[in-house]
C-alpha cells in the first residue's frame, strides 16, 4: 500500500494474500524451579506466557510493528516468527505456507532465505573473528546461491547497497562503529535476498543521528527491495516513523492494532493513551504529564480471567476483573478494552 | 552568583604516550534552581563533565586546565576529605545504572539510615522515619516494607527512586542526574521525572541533567547545553533551542528525532558519526559532517559567539551579533 512507485511486473501473485499470517501465537515458558525441588518446596507448576495468542496479518512490502514496555513479550513475537523459538500453539502461515507444523521442515531452508532477522546487539550477533565479508557471504554460501568470484561480487554489491565501502570486507567487525556494524547485520540479512525481516530493536542502542541513518537505509531498502518488515520497539516514536501499522502489546497480548496515523491521533485503549501520554515530546516542551500509579506486573501466572491491564486502569469495572476482553473492531482499529465497547471512555 | 560555574575545563587522559583531549574549553553555568540539560551523543563529554564537578574523575583522566566553582568555592583543587564535604550537602549525584550505585549486600533501609547519619546528628530512629517519608514521598508504596528489601528485590523504576532518595537526603543544593532514565521504561521514566520535579518544586533543587534523549530536556530543563566531541557547542534556553537551533549540529540533531506529533517523510541524515578523541579535526571538530561548512571552519576552532537566544560554537555567527 505504501509503495506507489516501482510496479512494473502486474502481480503474478496473489497480492491481496498478506505475506505473513499469524493465528491465536502463543509461547510459554515454564517459570518454576526444577521438578524435584518444585515437589520438596511444595510449589505449584509456574508458567510464564511471555505471548498469550496474538494473531496479525502482515501485508507485502508494508511495516507491521509490535510496540510495548521491556517483558511484554514483543522479542518473543520476533523469535517466533524467524523460528528461533518453537510457538506453544498457534499458527504461523508464511506467502500461504504453514511454517509451524511438521511438514514445514521439508521446506524449511528455501523458506529460512526469504526470511531473515536484525538484532538489537550487533556486536553480539556477528562473529569477531570473521571478516566482515565472511559474515555477509556465509548466507550466500549456506543456501548454494553463488560462489568463488560471484560471491565476493554479490558481498560489495550488498555492502555498497547498506552505505558501506566494498573494501570494508576486509576488516574485522570491532573496527567499525556501532553504527556501522548494524549495517553489517542488515547486509547480512539481505545477503539471501529475504522477502521479510524481523527487525528486532535495530537501533536501541545507537545514537540519535546513527538511529536517523539505519531507519532511513531500512525505508529505502524497502522501497527498492519490496521487503516487508516485523518491527519490533520500545520507542512509539521511532515506530510511527517507519510503521504502516502498529500493534501495542501489554503482557503478552495485542490491547490495540491500527493504522499508524489512526493510532497516533486517536489512541483507543486506556495503555495506548496512557503510553502515549507520558513519552517525553520535544515538542511541548515545559508540559506537565499525569502520573501514572502502579508498576507493570510479571507476565509469570498471570491470570487470565481478567484484563491484563486493569490494575493500572482508571476505567477498570467488575467485568475487566473478572472477563478477559478479545481484540474487536472499534471504527478503523482493533481495540481489546471492555471499556472502549461499551463506550465508557469519553 | 551561580551555584555552579565551571570556566574553560579541559580534561586529558594520558593513554600509553599519547595524550588525549576529552574535554576542552568547557565553560557552564547552573543558577540557584536552575535545570540545566546536558544533551549530547556517546562520547560528547557529557558524564566527563558531571565527574568533575564531583572529584569523581577516574585517575587516568585529569583536569589540566580550567576551574569549578561551586557555591563561590573552588571545588577542582580539594582533597578527598575536603570534597566529601561538598558532596551530598551541596552537590548530590544520580547515575544511570542504579543497580551498581546501590549495596547489593545491604538492605536499601541499611543504606539510607547511614547516609542521612553521616549527613545529619538524627539518631538511627529518626534516620530510619526520614527514609521512610522520603521515599513515601517519591511515590513508592508501602514504603516502610520496601526499607527491609534488598536492591536486587526491587524493581528497575524503584530501585531509582532509592539512588535519588540517596542523593538528596541531605539537601543538596544540586543534583547531578547523569542519565536516570535511560535504561527504564516509559511509564517508569515518567514516574522518575515526576520526583525530579518534585525536588525542584519543594526544594528548590538545581539540577544538571545529562541526557541523550531531546523529549526530556524538552520537558525538564530551562536551558540546554550541546555537547559535541568534548565540547559545548551551543547554551541557549529550550524554547529557542528546540524552535530555532542555531548550531547545524543542533539543528542536525534535533531534525534526526523521530517525533510523535510532527510526522515527516524523511529524517535529516547526519553523515558519518563523532570523530574518536584520537582522530579529531582540525579547526571545528563537526566540520566534516557539516553541510554550512567553509574554509575558517576547517582552519580555526570557533569559540561561543552569541546568536539567537543563546550562545552557538559557530563560525556562522562571527560577526552578527
Amino acid at each position: 500500500m505504501a509503495m506507489g512507485e516501482g510496479e512494473c511486473t502486474p502481480a503474478t501473485k496473489p497480492v491481496n494474500r498478506p505475506l505473513i499470517r499469524v493465528r491465536d501465537l502463543a509461547c510459554h515458558f515454564v517459570a518454576s524451579p526444577p521438578p524435584l525441588i518444585r515437589l520438596l518446596q511444595r510449589r505449584r507448576r509456574s508458567l510464564l506466557k511471555a505471548v498469550d495468542g496474538v494473531s496479525f496479518d502482515i501485508a507485502r512490502g508494508t511495516t507491521f510493528s509490535v510496540v510495548g514496555e521491556s517483558g511484554c513479550g514483543k522479542s518473543t513475537i520476533a523469535r517466533l516468527l524467524v523460528g528461533l523459538l518453537p510457538p506453544t500453539r498457534g499458527r504461523i502461515e508464511f506467502d500461504g505456507v504453514d511454517i509451524t507444523g511438521d511438514r514445514a521442515r521439508r521446506n524449511a531452508r528455501a523458506l529460512r532465505r526469504r526470511m531473515q532477522i536484525i538484532f538489537q546487539d550487533a556486536t553480539a550477533s556477528l562473529d569477531p573473528r570473521w571478516r566482515v565479508s565472511a559474515i555477509v557471504g556465509e548466507p550466500i554460501r549456506a543456501f548454494r546461491l553463488a560462489d568463488g568470484h560471484e560471491r565476493t561480487e554479490r558481498v560489495s554489491t550488498l555492502l555498497s547497497a547498506v552505505g558501506l565501502d566494498p573494501n570494508d570486507g576486509n576488516r574485522y567487525p570491532h573496527q567499525f562503529s556501532s553504527g556501522q556494524r548494524q549495517r553489517v547485520s542488515i547486509a547480512r540479512a539481505l545477503a539471501g535476498n529475504p522477502d521479510f525481516i524481523v527487525c528486532d530493536e535495530p537501533t536501541s542502542s545507537l545514537d540519535v543521528s546513527v538511529q536517523a541513518q539505519i531507519l532511513n537505509l531500512l525505508k529505502d531498502l524497502q522501497t527498492r527491495l519490496g521487503l516487508t518488515y516485523l518491527f519490533i520497539s520500545h520507542n512509539m516514536a521511532v515506530v510511527s516513523y517507519v510503521s504502516d501499522e502498529i500493534a501495542v502489546m501489554y503482557l503478552g497480548r495485542f490491547c490495540e492494532v491500527a493504522a499508524t496515523q489512526e493510532l497516533l491521533r486517536s489512541p483507543r485503549h486506556p495503555y495506548t493513551r496512557m503510553l502515549l501520554e507520558t513519552i517525553p515530546d520535544i515538542d511541548a516542551p515545559g508540559v506537565r504529564r499525569p502520573p501514572i500509579g502502579g508498576e507493570a506486573p510479571s507476565a509469570i501466572d498471570t491470570p487470565s480471567d481478567c484484563c491484563a491491564f486493569h490494575p493500572r486502569c482508571p476505567f477498570a469495572d467488575d467485568r475487566c476483573r473478572r472477563e478477559r476482553p478479545a481484540l474487536r473492531p472499534a471504527g478503523p482499529a482493533q481495540v481489546a478494552c471492555h471499556a472502549v465497547e461499551e463506550n465508557r471512555i469519553g | 552568583m551561580p551555584l555552579l560555574d565551571i570556566q574553560h575545563l579541559r580534561i586529558e587522559f594520558v593513554q600509553g604516550r599519547k595524550r588525549l583531549v576529552a574535554l576542552d574549553d568547557v565553560s557552564l553555568a547552573i543558577d540557584p534552581e536552575e535545570v540545566l540539560g546536558v544533551v549530547g551523543e556517546s562520547g560528547a563529554g557529557k558524564s566527563l563533565t558531571a565527574m568533575s564537578v564531583i572529584g569523581l574523575l577516574n585517575p587516568p583522566a585529569t583536569v589540566t586546565r580550567g576551574q569549578i566553582t561551586i557555591d563561590g568555592r573552588r571545588s577542582d583543587n580539594l582533597t578527598d576529605r575536603q570534597l566529601r564535604r561538598i558532596r551530598g550537602k551541596i552537590v548530590g549525584a544520580v547515575f544511570q545504572e542504579s543497580l551498581t550505585s546501590l549495596n547489593p549486600l545491604y538492605t536499601i533501609g541499611r543504606q539510607l539510615v547511614q547516609t542521612i547519619c553521616v549527613h545529619s546528628d538524627l539518631t538511627a530512629r529518626a534516620a530510619r522515619g526520614r527514609a521512610v517519608d522520603l521515599l513515601a514521598e517519591f511515590g513508592l508504596s508501602t514504603p516502610e516494607r520496601q526499607l527491609d528489601a534488598y536492591p536486587h528485590q526491587l524493581s528497575g523504576g524503584m530501585r531509582q527512586r532509592v539512588v535519588i532518595a540517596l542523593a538528596v537526603c541531605a539537601n543538596p543544593r544540586l543534583l547531578i542526574a547523569d542519565e536516570p532514565t535511560t535504561a527504564l521504561d516509559v511509564s517508569t521514566q515518567a514516574q522518575i521525572l515526576a520526583v525530579l520535579r518534585r525536588l525542584r518544586r519543594e526544594y528548590r533543587t538545581a539540577i544538571m541533567l545529562i541526557t541523550h534523549d531531546m523529549g526530556v530536556i524538552a520537558e525538564m530543563a530551562d536551558r540546554v547545553a550541546v555537547m559535541y566531541a568534548g565540547r559545548i557547542v551551543e547554551d541557549a534556553p529550550v524554547r529557542e533551542v528546540v524552535a530555532h537551533p542555531q548550531h547545524p549540529y543542533t539543528a542536525a540533531l534535533i531534525g534526526a528525532i523521530p517525533r510523535l506529533r510532527r510526522q515527516v517523510g524523511r529524517l535529516t541524515r547526519i553523515d558519518g558519526a563523532m570523530p574518536p578523541l584520537s582522530a579529531l579535526p582540525r579547526g571545528c571538530a563537526f566540520h566534516p559532517r557539516c553541510p554550512k561548512a567553509f574554509a575558517r571552519c576547517r582552519e580555526e576552532r570557533p569559540p561561543m559567539l552569541s546568536s539567537g537566544g543563546g550562545r552557538a560554537a559557530c563560525w556562522l555567527f562571527d560577526g552578527n551579533g
